[in-house]
């Protein structure tokens, strides 16, 4: 058979085709990128865009096609029509359709927005959910949240189509380094500024916190995807008190281990859309006292008290969170030990191995 | 002068008042009803049944007379339960579909888990209407309690999912264990048998039906190994048959033990198996077995990824035929392993120990009933 296939991303690049995106999803695929091609299969990537554009500057073709934000399904037709073969879905939200024999990966229940109505929610699920577990060959879930709530939706099919295989972290880049031996306590957001990530709550606990303890420090590790959530950003630092002690940085992919090590504390504070967050998973491999919340795929990486903190999406929450960690440096540094020696069950070698077993089931090269 | 609490339940005893075989459930709500006495509240409970009251471990326990279940709720007895109680300051549901449709301005549910989470449910719910319905109700029974308390993150997750309008009313108070009871044998005095536990109800849920495929293919390959099956069967004809698949079996035992013995049944264990595939929380077996070092292989449902990290302190797998055989494999031939993730095991189970579960409850408590 053919070694060729095609995977369908939202944007691998932006949409003008002449920036690489950052972001977990990205990572992710560039991943599986490298290690299908070690497997011996002929990828190439096809993805939203401004204009048409063919971008030949990773080491897979990215092929983007026009789209408007309005009506995404109308690209993901076209994508379908005029590429042949086989595919593999890169998100299950970006699709309504799938080929029988594809994979296509859930990265988290995802549409979970507080407030939002029974219909809504509803909606999602039976045009996403209920539709790849009938149609694709396999969906791959990135944690165990994602499975049990398919379940329970869905009894009957859940078990039969869904396999999880957890998102991994890298113990060649992450890994617990000597302590900082600073006054300083600094506390690190490596994520986007996106209303989901929880930097909403975050930015409530910060005035009293800067207020009440001079050692500590804020540090935002954040992309530069989207200008607007930027500039937002930007006046919101500019008007505050001790600004001096909020600090940010757009690190690329490489430098992101030398943005945790000089953490002490990490916030993954997501309120919705959620799985087996990198980050999450990165900064226990620094062995980083970790504040998660209980959302999504969190509550399979963080068990509360033992190697980080479970707490409810609140500012309430995150605000004792917080305290008690700034308060009690012993318990980070117990935290810490314990995430890093959980991250070791989540490598980077069992997760390919996993794939590899899932790819070669669904996708044979003869 | 006291408070008073009311909680409602479905069956602590069966409806004729008899006891009925002590479960998870149970026992939460035996030490849950301690927890409130200590705080100095008066509780009584509500569940159905013939028009009697009876004692057990000195709470008053109500019977009403109402039997009736619609779309796998409880109106009437929910009504009856609203009628009786309202010289009661607060009142507590036991279980989440039990606060429909009415319940007291201060209120708490409690949520032990998803448990419609197997095609056995779609048999009970019938039609896709009929699953609306109950869904629908699940909505009113979740819109009434103040607080909602779930003993898992799964269940918050799926409502979340599925009715997201109350998402600022959960709270994670995962289900304990006696660490001090459930103990690691200090000095270990066993043989060279390796003892594989299956401390679970006989029924299909919870993996039954693999595990003793498993037992039949690994007793016969490996000479060292047995396999203990510890608990009751829903009915005499369930324990019955258990009893006679084990004696045929070579190395296979099956029996059921009080829970003053359950520590040392654990204790005897090298590798303990929670194979459930579904309608299963922060399962106290677990929980139980943790605390006692050993390691877990457990299913992929509910509850239990809050308490297991595949390859850290035991395994997450589909409990099919196939994977409980290898993964118990891998435990059989590595007991360095065995034992790295039974202390893990021990390590995590100390987050989940008695007196932090009562200091959560205590503060969730004081908030709603005042």
């Amino acid at each position: 058979m053919d070694n060729k296939l095609a995977i369908f991303i939202p944007n691998l690049m932006n949409w003008n085709g002449d920036t690489q995106i950052i972001g977990g999803l990205e990572r992710y695929m560039i991943a599986l990128a490298e290690l299908m091609t070690e497997m011996g299969y002929d990828l190439s990537f096809h993805q939203n865009a401004h204009h048409d554009f063919s971008n030949y500057s990773l080491d897979w073709p990215i092929y983007g096609y026009q789209a408007n934000t309005l009506d995404l399904q109308k690209t993901i037709a076209r994508i379908e029509k005029e590429t042949p073969g086989r595919v593999l879905y890169s998100s299950i939200v970006q699709q309504t359709f799938y080929r029988p024999q594809s994979i296509c990966i859930s990265h988290g229940v995802w549409w979970e927005v507080p407030g939002s109505s029974p219909l809504q929610a509803q909606k999602y699920y039976e045009s996403h959910v209920a539709r790849a577990l009938e149609q694709a060959g396999l969906i791959i879930s990135c944690d165990y949240n994602f499975l049990n709530v398919t379940r329970a939706i869905y009894p009957h099919l859940a078990d039969q189509k869904v396999r999880v295989i957890p998102n991994f972290a890298d113990s060649k880049y992450y890994s617990p380094r000597k302590p900082n031996n600073t006054d300083h306590v600094r506390i690190l957001y490596p994520r986007r500024l996106s209303p989901e990530r929880g930097f909403g709550i975050l930015k409530e606990v910060i005035p009293p916190l800067l207020a009440s303890f001079p050692q500590v420090e804020f540090e935002f590790a954040i992309d530069t995807n989207k200008p607007e959530y930027l500039d937002l950003f930007y006046q919101w630092r500019e008007n505050m008190t001790g600004k001096e002690r909020i600090l940010y940085c757009h690190p690329d992919y490489q430098s992101m281990p030398d943005v945790y090590a000089r953490a002490d504390i990490v916030v993954i504070p997501s309120i919705y859309s959620e799985g087996t967050s990198f980050s999450c998973l990165e900064a226990m491999a620094m062995g980083k006292a970790v504040i998660a919340t209980d959302i999504g795929g969190l509550t399979n990486l963080i068990i509360n008290n033992y190697n980080g903190l479970l707490i409810h999406p609140s500012i309430e929450s995150l605000y004792q969170a917080l305290l008690f960690l700034i308060e009690n440096p012993a318990v980070c540094t117990r935290l810490g030990k314990y995430a890093s020696t959980v991250s070791q069950a989540f490598s980077r070698q069992a997760w390919e191995a996993r794939w590899r077993q899932c790819i070669q089931k669904i996708y044979p090269l003869s | 002068m006291k408070k008073k609490v009311a909680l409602l339940t479905t069956n602590f005893f069966n409806p004729k008042g008899e006891r009925i075989i002590t479960g998870g459930a149970e026992r939460y709500q035996v030490d849950f009803c301690r927890l409130l006495r200590d705080m100095d509240f008066d509780v009584e409970v509500w569940q159905m049944g013939d028009n009697w009251t009876k004692e057990f471990d000195g709470i008053k326990i109500h019977g009403l007379p109402v039997n009736k279940t619609e779309y796998q709720t409880f109106p009437e007895l929910n009504m009856g339960f609203y009628e009786n109680v309202m010289s009661f300051d607060y009142t507590l549901y036991f279980i989440l579909s039990l606060a429909y449709p009415l319940v007291r301005e201060k209120s708490i549910s409690i949520s032990h888990g998803v448990y419609w989470d197997w095609p056995g449910f779609d048999a009970t719910t019938g039609k896709l209407a009929i699953k609306q319905e109950w869904l629908r109700r699940m909505e009113l029974s979740l819109a009434g309690p103040q607080k909602l308390v779930s003993v898992d993150t799964n269940t918050i997750n799926y409502f979340n999912a599925t009715l997201p309008s109350f998402y600022n009313k959960w709270e994670y108070i995962p289900n304990y264990v006696d660490t001090d009871l459930f103990l690691p044998l200090e000095e270990d005095l066993r043989n060279d048998k390796i003892r594989i536990l299956f401390p679970r109800r006989m029924v299909p849920v919870r993996g039954i039906n693999e595990t003793m495929r498993a037992a039949e293919i690994l007793t016969k390959k490996y000479p060292s190994i047995e396999f203990h099956f510890c608990g009751r069967g829903h009915d005499d004809t369930i324990e019955m048959l258990m009893s006679q698949w084990a004696s045929k079996q070579e190395r296979c035992y099956y029996y059921w033990k009080p829970f003053e013995m359950m520590p040392e049944i654990y204790q005897m264990a090298d590798i303990v198996l929670i194979p459930s595939r579904s309608t299963e929380g922060t399962s106290l077996a677990a929980l139980e077995s943790m605390a006692c070092g050993k390691p877990v292989i457990a299913g992929l449902a509910g509850g239990l990824s809050d308490l297991i990290i595949h390859g850290y302190n035991g395994y997450l797998v589909k409990p099919s035929v196939e994977n409980l055989v290898s993964s118990i494999e891998e435990l059989i031939n590595d007991p360095k392993k065995r034992k790295l993730m039974g202390e893990r095991g021990r390590e995590i189970a100390t987050s989940f120990n008695k007196k932090t579960w009562h200091e959560r409850w205590a503060n969730v408590i004081s908030e709603v009933f005042r």
